[in-house]
């Protein structure tokens, strides 16, 4: 069943469920960041994707995943937890995407478990996805087939002075109150994104694979600041590494936490000896869109890679990932572009 | 809540030194039961956490058919091995694994079988020796060729000479030798024909220094070796140990899933990083 | 006590560091605002909390002492930079008598603000010989031009949670590097956005990080008081400066502000 809830109503609306749970809502900072902010009562920011994705909330880019204390004769573990319910309003489709994708890997794909923490933050946290108006600077959504939201559980289309609203889920059904929510009249209003940005997904990940040393690398790897900025703000990047530390004057408490890393880092790839496997800055863009647009699909049927251009609007140097996508499948399938 | 990154406690039973800057620890589940189900195939690492310092990956080095404990074997080179080597018996570390595929022994029955080792690379063949060791009809000619820097870096020698009495052919040699020294100089491809190793019928196992495995794959190829032969053990970062950082991927694999043991048929088919 | 002339071989664990003799500490000053030793006079409770480690038995800020006796020292943390043949004599016998000695700040680390000395535009020099009241060297130095130096912690001033970090894991043992990290790599993990993209000059791309990219995240270009990393890609930055309009000389300045020029840049010298 369908509904609809009036604009002015959407600040009541989050102030109701922000009672029981912590809703999360996208927002422009004074600084000019587009971020994903607990709901405050503040100015939403509903004009398109966020420059940073809401993906920190369920991989934090950085993590305590225990304490360690030592005692006599062993070290005692305490164990975190994040059992938090969470809403999210306002996450776009290619987000609700990259949540997808990421399942694959923390949920299903590992036989020595899946990642607690983040099943269990997907697992509390309600997604309400809002249909984009239009097309968005570099977004190629509709190359990627991650234009319609997916695995989300409310749908909110913004359309003239309310939203039209669909469940997708039970629970999030239940969260659409009579105080707010009308039965809507009229059919869901379609939208069709057409994107600018498009990239050629046709045999991409072998024809990317295959193109390991296309000269596209080396030109656009050039430029590379190696700033990581692309890998920062992309919705799927979750490479991580591990770090202990501890506090003097903690009671001699540990902890052991996952960190975010970036594969545009030399240490990314250093073994002990200081050897360094990527050491060109070639070789490292070419890890990031190759892991984006080619190894994840090999490997997990999904390209990791959803579409949002954000790794593109963030680049300070112009580089630009459909860019060199394009130029090697023009190059291999003959294609035009 | 439980991370996948979280290790079980095991406690050193043992410390030998082997080396100037190599160890080898003995170490063994604090619960019983872990360590009575635990199993691995030769080739396989586990991620070792010194807490308070980190966590890394080390290879077994010890027996698969002796699993009341395991054995790491350590050169003293970073910031974790170097807070290993100040450990002492009864000191706790944590332990998760084991990861990786481990050498396919299965499928070298029946064939002559040779390991070429650089180094503190003899330290995860050791585990796949002892394999072979216990099951010697199992195989054909069995040959070790050993090279380390100088004498001083040679690794396990009583292991060395116990397994040249049982029939094993066992050849080392050192980069930079001393006025003790009588046996080969050079590095450890000069063995390939001091050995006289049989083509046919014959896997070779490779681990040590990337450069030493890379050049080793080119002689024994010049030798007339397949690519189907020849098995290479490889070294990268990892965090995970588990196909998660993705940290260890050489192209579309990852060396803690898909290696640390590759053919050198899947080496070759891998794209080079960097020259 | 033998235990306490190599610290790093007496740790073992965190846990066993209160059992560990204390380890002896100097810090000293050189030519320098000495903001980095007040730095760390300001972690106030944080620094009281790991005195049953160490023990500060040298320091012209805290204690009223004689700088530079010949008692040892496990480890030193020396701020500012070389200037005066006298400093060039008290650095040495620092480095004598310390088994660690760290570069504290951006004039130990890379010369810093002093280091501007060493680029001065012809006939500054001649007018510096007039006017000076005590003898300096041809050039401003960082430590590790006059001594061999263990460790750096750059900055200016150093970053308070990077000390503590640093004393932390040098305490257990841990020898810590730094990593080829750019501010920019926290100035996104903290969501803040690009300066660069906003059409301001930042050296972020090409500085250390470590300061939690605190310059960026207020709105204030990062001038590079960390330093350089070994990674940077200093032509297409400059380029991109280039393209953004500003002239040589702001972009000489800006590389120069707290650094020496870069090789790669070395064309940008010319007019100044």
């Amino acid at each position: 069943m369908n509904f609809t809830i009036k604009k002015e109503q959407l600040p009541s609306f989050l102030d109701v469920l922000a009672k029981k749970s912590a809703v999360f809502v996208p927002v422009e900072e004074d600084s000019g960041a587009t971020i994903f902010a607990p709901w405050e009562g503040q100015q939403l920011f509903l004009e398109g994707r966020t420059l940073f994705s809401p993906k920190f909330l369920f991989r934090p880019s950085q993590e305590k995943i225990f304490f360690f204390r030592k005692q006599t004769g062993s070290y005692e573990i305490s164990p975190l937890d994040d059992k938090k319910q969470k809403i999210v309003f306002g996450i776009r489709p290619c987000d609700t995407h990259a949540l997808n994708v990421l399942d694959q890997l923390f949920e299903k794909y590992c036989d020595c478990g899946s990642d607690q923490f983040y099943t269990s933050r997907r697992k509390n946290t309600v997604l309400i996805a809002l249909q984009c108006k239009g097309p968005c600077e570099n977004g190629f959504c509709t190359s990627m087939g991650t234009s319609q939201p997916v695995g989300h559980d409310l749908l909110f289309i913004e359309r003239g002075n309310d939203f039209f609203v669909t469940a997708a889920t039970e629970r999030g059904k239940r969260l659409l109150g009579k105080k707010f929510f009308k039965p809507a009249k009229d059919t869901a209003p379609s939208r069709k994104l057409e994107c600018q940005n498009s990239l050629e997904t046709k045999n991409l990940a072998q024809n990317l694979y295959s193109n390991f040393n296309h000269p596209v690398w080396k030109q656009e790897g050039d430029r590379c600041l190696s700033c990581t900025s692309c890998t920062q703000v992309c919705p799927t990047c979750y490479c991580y590494f591990i770090e202990d530390n501890f506090l003097f004057g903690s009671d001699k408490e540990s902890e052991r936490s996952r960190q975010l890393d970036s594969c545009q880092l030399q240490r990314f790839s250093k073994v002990a000896g200081n050897h360094v496997f990527r050491k060109s800055r070639a070789a490292r863009l070419r890890q990031f869109v190759l892991h984006k647009l080619s190894y994840y699909q090999q490997h997990h049927g999904l390209q990791l890679c959803i579409g949002c251009g954000r790794c593109i609007a963030a680049c300070p140097v112009d580089i630009d990932l459909t860019k060199i996508a394009n130029e090697i499948q023009k190059d291999t399938l003959g294609v035009k572009k | 809540m439980k991370a996948p990154e979280e290790p079980l406690q095991a406690e050193i039973t043992d410390i030998a030194d082997e080396t100037y800057d190599t160890k080898t620890f003995t170490v063994s589940y604090s619960d019983a039961k872990a360590q009575k189900k635990f199993s691995f195939v030769p080739g396989q690492f586990m991620m070792v956490s010194i807490f308070g310092y980190g966590e890394i990956p080390i290879s077994i080095s010890s027996s698969p058919y002796k699993t009341e404990s395991m054995r790491f074997t350590v050169v003293n080179v970073g910031n974790v091995t170097n807070a290993m080597h100040r450990l002492r018996k009864g000191d706790k570390i944590g332990l998760r694994g084991p990861y990786g595929n481990g050498f396919p022994l299965q499928k070298f029955r029946k064939k002559n079988i040779v390991f070429v080792t650089g180094g503190c690379g003899l330290a995860p063949l050791r585990s796949a020796i002892y394999a072979v060791q216990a099951k010697q009809s199992e195989f054909g000619k069995k040959f070790i060729l050993f090279g380390c820097r100088t004498p001083a870096n040679i690794l396990f020698p009583d292991d060395q000479k116990k397994w040249a009495e049982e029939g094993f052919a066992v050849l080392s040699t050192v980069d930079r030798c001393d006025a003790n020294w009588k046996g080969n100089t050079g590095v450890v491809t000069c063995l390939f024909d001091k050995a006289e190793l049989p083509v046919e019928n014959t896997v070779v196992l490779v681990c040590g220094p990337a450069s030493m495995m890379k050049f080793s794959l080119i002689e024994l190829r010049k030798k007339g070796f397949k690519n189907t032969q020849l098995y290479a053990s490889l070294e990268r970062v990892m965090q995970c140990g588990m196909g998660f950082c993705a940290h260890c991927n050489i192209g579309n694999k990852y060396t803690c899933v898909h290696g640390p043991v590759f053919s050198a048929k899947d080496l070759g088919e891998m794209p080079v990083e960097e020259e | 006590m033998a235990a306490q002339k190599n610290p790093e071989k007496s740790r073992c664990a965190p846990e066993t560091l209160a059992a560990a003799p204390k380890v002896k500490v100097g810090l000293f000053s050189l030519t320098c605002c000495e903001g980095c030793i007040f730095t760390i006079l300001d972690l106030e409770e944080k620094l009281l909390a790991a005195l049953p480690f160490i023990n500060i038995v040298e320091s012209a800020a805290l204690l009223e002492k004689p700088l530079a006796g010949s008692e040892k020292l496990d480890i030193s943390f020396v701020e500012g930079s070389v200037i005066t043949p006298g400093e060039e004599g008290l650095i040495k016998r620092i480095r004598e008598k310390s088994t660690v000695l760290v570069a504290l700040g951006a004039c130990a680390a890379i010369a810093g603000i002093p280091g501007m000395r060493n680029a001065l535009p012809a006939g500054m020099e001649a007018k510096i010989q007039q006017v000076k009241t005590l003898a300096v060297r041809a050039k401003a130095s960082p430590l590790s031009d006059v001594v061999p130096v263990d460790y750096v912690l750059p900055g200016c001033s150093i970053n308070e949670k990077e000390f503590l970090l640093f004393l932390q894991k040098i305490l257990i043992g841990w020898k810590p590097r730094l990593e080829d990290v750019p501010v920019c790599f926290e100035c996104k993990r903290n969501q803040d956005p690009c300066l660069l993209l906003k059409g301001e000059l930042c050296l972020g791309p090409v500085s250390f990080a470590g300061c939690d990219a605190m310059c960026p995240g207020n709105g204030a270009q990062c001038i590079g008081c960390r330093g350089f990393t070994k990674d940077a890609n200093f032509s297409s930055l400059d380029a991109l400066f280039k393209e953004m309009g500003e002239g040589k000389r702001e972009r000489y300045n800006l590389f120069t502000y707290f650094n020496q020029l870069p090789e790669a840049l070395k064309e940008l010298k010319g007019e100044n």
